[in-house]
C-alpha cells in the first residue's frame, strides 16, 4: 500500500523506545526509587534561622547540610539524604528500628572548639591502633560522634584539609587536651589573599582570617602562648579546630611566637593554605561560631506497612482508573477504542518507565504523590484521542470518507493539542520549580506525562488510527464509532 | 432524537451564549455559597496548617482506648481504635515540642506491642502551613502571569481574561465545596487545587482554539454574529468537553474508590475528591462561563457591534427578503445545527434553535452558494474567494482541492486582513 511506510516507522519507533526502556529497566534490574512514604521511614523538615536575624546565607545552607550530614552518617544509617529545599533542609531517613534518636542528634547544634594538640599518629604508625588512639576508627564515626567532651582529653580524626567534614577510613587522630575557646569566642573568620609586607603585594597564598571576640582573643593567646614554649615541629606547638567531633584543622604556632606570649589582638591568621583550603575552612568555622538554628517544623515517619499500603492503594487506584477508561472509549469509540487502548498503555508504560530510569539517572523518588500525577496523567493521555476523535467526526460529518478525514482531522486536533499540552506543561513545570515538599513529585510525574504524551500523538495515535482507518473493517460503519456516528 | 443520541451525533443545539443570564445567575449564586462558605464556616485546615500531630500505629496485640490515652498521658486531644481489621490506633496532639513527640511514640509503641518505627507520625508546626501556602499562592501567581501572556499571544488578550475568570470560579466553587462539606484541607488538598487550574484552563483553550477557528472567518459581510460563531463553537465541543471530563474523572474516580477503601490511601482520597470537584467545575465553566464572556465582550467591539446590527437587519427583513439580504448560513457550515442558529427567524442572542435536522444536504441552499461568491467577489474578494464551498455529501471532490478550500487556511486571510 502506498504511503504505508510512513505511518509504519513512527510506530516501529514508539514500539523499539518502549521496549529500550524497558530492556534496560530489566537487563540492568533498576528497581524504582520510592519514597519514604511508600516505603517506610522518616522525613524531617527544619526551617533553618540565624539567630542573629536575617536570611542564613546559601553558603551557611550548604556548611549546615554538610555537618548534619556528617551527624547522619554517625548515627550508621545508610542511604540517608539531607537536601535543600526552598531554603529550608530536608532529612530523609529510611527506616531504622530508632528514627527518633537519628532525629534527636540531627536538631542539636554543632560544637566548635579549639584544643591543644598532645600527640598525632598516623595511619601507618604502630600506637594508630593502640590505647587511646584505638577508641576512635574514622571510618565508623559513630565511634567518635559526641566524643567530643569539652573538659577532657579526646582522640579525634582529621579530615582531609580541602574535603568534606567527613573524615577518612585511614586518617590521621589527634590525642588533645581539653577546650581553649570554643564557638561563641569567635567574631568571624574569612578567606583572603595573603599579603606580602606592607605593600600589599599577593604572594598567590591563601590564608584564613579570625578574628576573636574580647573573651576569646584572651583565651587565644593564652592557648597560643603556651603551645609556643614547644620547639617547632612538636605536635605539641599544634592547634586542634574541631567542629562536630571532626578536626577541621590543626596548625602549628609560627616560629616567631614567643613562649607564653602567644598571638595577641585579638585576630590571626591561618596561612599556607590554597585557595580551596581556604575557602572551605573560613565557613565551617564561622558555622561553628554562629550556627544556624534548627528548628523542626515538619516531621513524618511511616511504618513499612503503612508505606506498602499506600503503594498498593496506589496501584490499585492506577489499575481501576485505567479500566474505567478503557471501559469508556471501547464503549463510545468502539473499534477505535482499540487504538485508545494500546495508545494509553504505551504511554503508560513509558511514563513508568521513564520515571524508573528517573530514579536511577537524576535520583527522583517516586512519592504517593508522584504516583497521583501518574493516575492523573491517563486522562490527559485519554484526551488526546477524545480530541482527534471528535475532529474526525467532524471531517466525517463533513461528507469525508474516514480515511480521508485523518489527515484534517488530524492536522486542526494538533493545533488544539499544542495550545492545551503547553498550559498544562507550564503549570507543571512553575509548580515543579517554585512548590515545595510532595507537590513537586506530583508536578514531575505530571509534566513527564504531558512530554510523552505529546511525543505519543506524534508517533503513535496518528500512524495508528491513519494505518486502521485503511483496513476494510473500519470502512464499515458500526465497527467505529465515529462512522455510526454520522 | 434524543438529548443523548443528539450529543452523541455531534447535533446538539443548545444556545449557550444566549442563555448566558441563567448559568451566569447560577454560577453567581454558587460563587457567593462558597464566598460565604469559606468566610463561615471556613475550610477546616489539617495539622499540616494550623500545627500539631499524628500518631498511627497498627498494634500487635489487643488494644484499648483507655489504655492508650494512660500510655499517651493529658497530650492527647483525640484517641481513635478503628474497629474493623486490620485495627489502628489514631491519637492526635496539637502541636508538641520534638522531645515531647518522642515519648508519646515510645508510650504508643510499647502499648501496642510494636517496635518504635512501627508507629507512623507526623508532628507538623505551625509555621508549616503558612510556608507551604505562601509557596503555593507564588506558584499560582506565576502560573497566571504566564498563561495570560501565554494565551494573549496564542489568542487574544479577552480570551485570557475570559480564562482565569473561569479559573477563578473553579477555584472558588472547589474552596467552597471543602469548606460547607467539612473535607479537610491537607497538602494534598494544595496540589489538586494547583491541578485545576491545569485542568481548567486546558479545557477552557480547547473551547477557545475552536471560537477563534470559527470566528476568524467573520467579515463584515458575514451573516453570523461573533456569538452565534461562538454558541457553534462551543456545540462543536461540547462533546469533546463531556467526553474528556469523563477520562480524567473516570482514574480519579478510581482514586476515590481505593481512597475510601483501602488503608494508607488518605492522601490519595484528599487529592482525589478537590481533583474530582474541580475537574467538574471546569468543564462546566469551558463551557458555560468562558466563551458566553469572551462573546459578550466582543460584541462590545465595533466592529462586531456593526456585524450584529447588519445579521439582525436581516433578520428583521425576514425569511421572504431578497437577495442578497437572503438569511445566512454560518461561518464554516459544519453541522445542521450551525445553519439553524444563523436561520432569520433567530433573534441573536434569545434564539430558541429549532430541533437540529439530520445532516443532510439542502439543495436549494447549495444551489445559492455558487452565486454568494460571485455576488460578494465585488467587494470582499481576498477573503471570500477562499470561502468554502457548501459541503455536498453526495459528490465528494478531490481531498487536495478539499483541503485548500477548508477551515483553517480560510480563515488567515481573513484575520490578516482585518489587522
Amino acid at each position: 500500500m502506498p504511503g504505508t511506510r510512513r505511518y509504519v516507522i513512527p510506530l516501529l519507533i514508539v514500539f523499539l523506545l518502549v521496549g529500550a526502556v524497558w530492556g534496560v529497566i530489566m537487563v540492568q534490574g533498576i528497581k524504582p526509587r520510592l519514597g519514604l512514604d511508600l516505603k517506610g521511614g522518616s522525613t524531617v523538615t527544619f526551617v533553618p534561622t540565624n539567630p542573629r536575624g536575617g536570611t542564613p546565607t546559601t553558603e551557611q545552607l550548604d556548611t549546615t547540610v554538610d555537618i548534619i550530614r556528617n551527624r547522619v552518617n554517625s548515627k550508621g544509617v545508610a542511604e540517608s539524604e539531607v537536601s535543600v529545599e526552598g531554603g529550608n533542609i530536608v532529612v530523609s531517613i529510611p527506616n531504622v528500628p530508632n528514627p527518633d534518636d537519628v532525629i534527636a542528634a540531627v536538631g542539636t547544634t554543632a560544637q566548635l572548639q579549639f584544643r591543644p594538640v598532645k600527640e598525632i599518629v598516623g595511619a601507618s604508625d604502630p600506637r594508630y591502633k593502640q590505647a587511646p588512639f584505638n577508641a576512635v576508627d574514622c571510618a565508623k564515626p559513630e565511634t567518635y560522634a559526641n566524643k567530643d567532651i569539652p573538659d577532657k582529653d579526646v582522640v579525634l580524626c582529621a579530615r582531609d584539609q580541602a574535603g568534606q567534614l567527613r573524615p577518612e577510613a585511614n586518617a590521621p587522630k589527634l590525642l588533645m587536651g581539653p577546650v581553649a575557646l570554643g564557638g561563641t569566642d569567635i567574631a568571624s573568620a574569612r578567606p583572603q589573599l595573603q599579603q606580602a609586607g606592607q605593600g600589599g603585594v599577593t604572594t598567590g597564598q591563601w590564608e584564613t582570617q579570625l578574628n576573636f571576640n574580647g573573651a576569646g582573643g584572651r583565651k587565644f593567646q593564652e592557648l597560643t602562648g603556651k603551645a609556643a614554649c614547644n620547639p617547632d615541629n612538636d605536635p605539641k606547638r599544634q592547634i586542634a579546630i574541631t567542629l562536630d567531633a571532626v578536626v577541621i584543622n590543626y596548625p602549628p604556632v609560627a616560629s616567631d611566637v614567643q613562649c607564653n606570649q602567644g598571638i595577641s589582638g585579638g585576630s590571626a591568621v591561618i596561612t599556607g593554605q590554597t585557595q580551596a583550603e581556604a575557602e572551605n575552612l573560613a565557613p565551617l568555622i564561622s558555622s561553628g561560631a554562629l550556627p544556624l538554628k534548627l528548628d523542626p517544623q515538619s516531621r513524618t515517619t511511616v511504618s513499612a506497612t503503612l508505606g506498602a499500603d499506600s503503594l498498593h492503594a496506589g496501584l490499585i487506584g492506577g489499575a481501576i482508573g485505567l479500566g474505567l477508561v478503557f471501559l469508556y472509549v471501547l464503549l463510545y469509540y468502539r473499534g477505535l477504542g482499540l487504538v485508545v487502548w494500546v495508545g494509553l498503555a504505551v504511554a503508560a508504560a513509558l511514563n513508568v518507565g521513564i520515571v524508573i530510569l528517573m530514579g536511577k539517572w537524576i535520583g527522583f523518588t517516586l512519592t504517593l504523590a508522584g504516583i497521583a500525577g501518574l493516575i492523573v496523567a491517563v486522562g490527559i493521555s485519554a484526551d488526546t484521542y477524545v480530541v482527534f476523535f471528535e475532529r474526525l467526526k467532524d471531517e466525517v460529518r463533513e461528507g469525508k470518507t474516514l480515511r480521508t478525514s485523518v489527515d484534517r482531522g488530524w492536522q486542526r486536533s494538533f493545533h488544539t493539542l499544542v495550545s492545551a499540552n503547553s498550559v498544562s506543561f507550564m503549570a507543571a513545570l512553575i509548580l515543579y520549580l517554585l512548590a515545595i515538599g510532595p507537590v513537586r513529585g506530583f508536578a514531575f510525574t505530571l509534566g513527564l506525562a504531558t512530554l510523552i504524551d505529546f511525543f505519543a500523538a506524534w508517533f503513535f495515535a496518528r500512524p495508528a488510527v491513519s494505518l486502521l482507518t485503511r483496513l476494510r473493517l473500519f470502512q464499515e460503519g458500526r465497527f467505529v464509532g465515529i462512522r455510526a456516528a454520522v | 432524537m434524543s438529548l443523548a443520541s443528539r450529543m452523541y451525533h455531534g447535533e446538539t443545539s443548545y444556545d449557550f451564549v444566549g442563555r448566558r443570564r441563567l448559568w451566569f445567575s447560577i454560577s453567581a449564586v454558587l460563587v457567593l455559597i462558597s464566598l460565604v462558605s469559606l468566610v463561615w464556616p471556613g475550610l477546616n485546615f489539617g495539622i499540616d496548617f494550623k500545627g500539631g500531630a499524628v500518631f498511627r500505629v497498627q498494634p500487635e496485640r489487643p488494644v484499648t482506648e483507655a489504655e492508650v490515652r494512660r500510655a499517651v498521658g493529658s497530650a492527647a486531644e483525640v484517641v481513635q481504635v478503628t474497629e474493623q481489621a486490620p485495627v489502628q490506633v489514631i491519637v492526635q496532639t496539637e502541636e508538641l515540642p520534638a522531645a515531647e513527640v518522642t515519648r508519646i511514640r515510645t508510650g504508643l509503641a510499647r502499648v501496642s506491642g510494636v517496635q518504635l518505627n512501627a508507629v507512623s507520625t507526623e508532628s507538623i508546626g505551625s509555621k508549616w502551613g503558612s510556608t507551604v501556602s505562601r509557596k503555593a499562592v507564588i506558584a499560582l501567581l506565576v502560573f497566571l502571569v504566564v498563561v495570560t501572556v501565554y494565551v494573549s499571544l496564542r489568542m487574544e488578550f479577552k480570551m485570557a481574561v475570559a480564562a482565569l475568570v473561569a479559573l477563578l470560579h473553579d477555584l472558588i466553587i472547589t474552596g467552597g465545596i471543602f469548606a460547607l462539606s467539612r473535607f479537610e484541607v491537607t497538602p494534598a488538598t494544595v496540589i489538586a487545587l494547583l491541578t485545576i487550574l491545569g485542568y481548567s484552563l486546558y479545557d477552557t483553550v480547547v473551547v477557545f482554539d475552536k471560537v477563534r477557528e470559527n470566528t476568524g472567518s467573520l467579515t463584515a459581510m458575514s451573516r453570523t454574529t461573533y456569538s452565534q460563531a461562538t454558541n457553534l463553537a462551543i456545540n462543536q465541543t461540547v462533546m469533546r468537553s463531556l467526553n474528556t471530563s469523563m477520562a480524567s474523572l473516570l482514574p480519579i474516580l478510581g482514586l476515590l474508590l481505593v481512597g475510601s477503601y483501602l488503608l494508607g490511601a488518605e492522601t490519595l482520597k484528599d487529592l482525589a475528591l478537590a481533583l474530582f470537584v474541580g475537574v467538574a467545575a471546569g468543564a462546566y465553566s469551558s463551557i458555560f462561563i468562558a466563551p458566553p464572556l469572551v462573546a459578550m465582550w466582543k460584541e462590545r467591539e465595533p466592529r462586531y457591534a456593526q456585524l450584529r446590527a447588519r445579521v439582525e437587519r436581516l433578520a428583521a427583513q425576514g425569511p421572504g427578503a431578497e437577495r442578497p439580504e437572503r438569511p445566512e448560513r454560518p461561518v464554516r457550515a459544519a453541522t445542521g445545527t450551525a445553519r439553524q442558529a444563523g436561520r432569520p427567524a433567530a433573534r441573536e442572542g434569545r434564539s430558541r434553535p429549532a430541533p437540529a435536522r439530520p445532516p443532510e444536504p439542502e439543495p436549494e441552499l447549495a444551489e445559492h452558494d455558487e452565486e454568494d461568491l460571485e455576488e460578494a467577489a465585488g467587494t470582499e474578494s481576498a477573503v471570500v474567494a477562499q470561502t468554502p464551498a457548501r459541503r455536498q455529501p453526495q459528490k465528494p471532490r478531490p481531498t487536495q482541492q478539499r483541503r485548500k478550500s477548508s477551515g483553517r487556511q480560510q480563515s488567515r486571510p481573513a484575520k490578516r486582513r482585518r489587522r
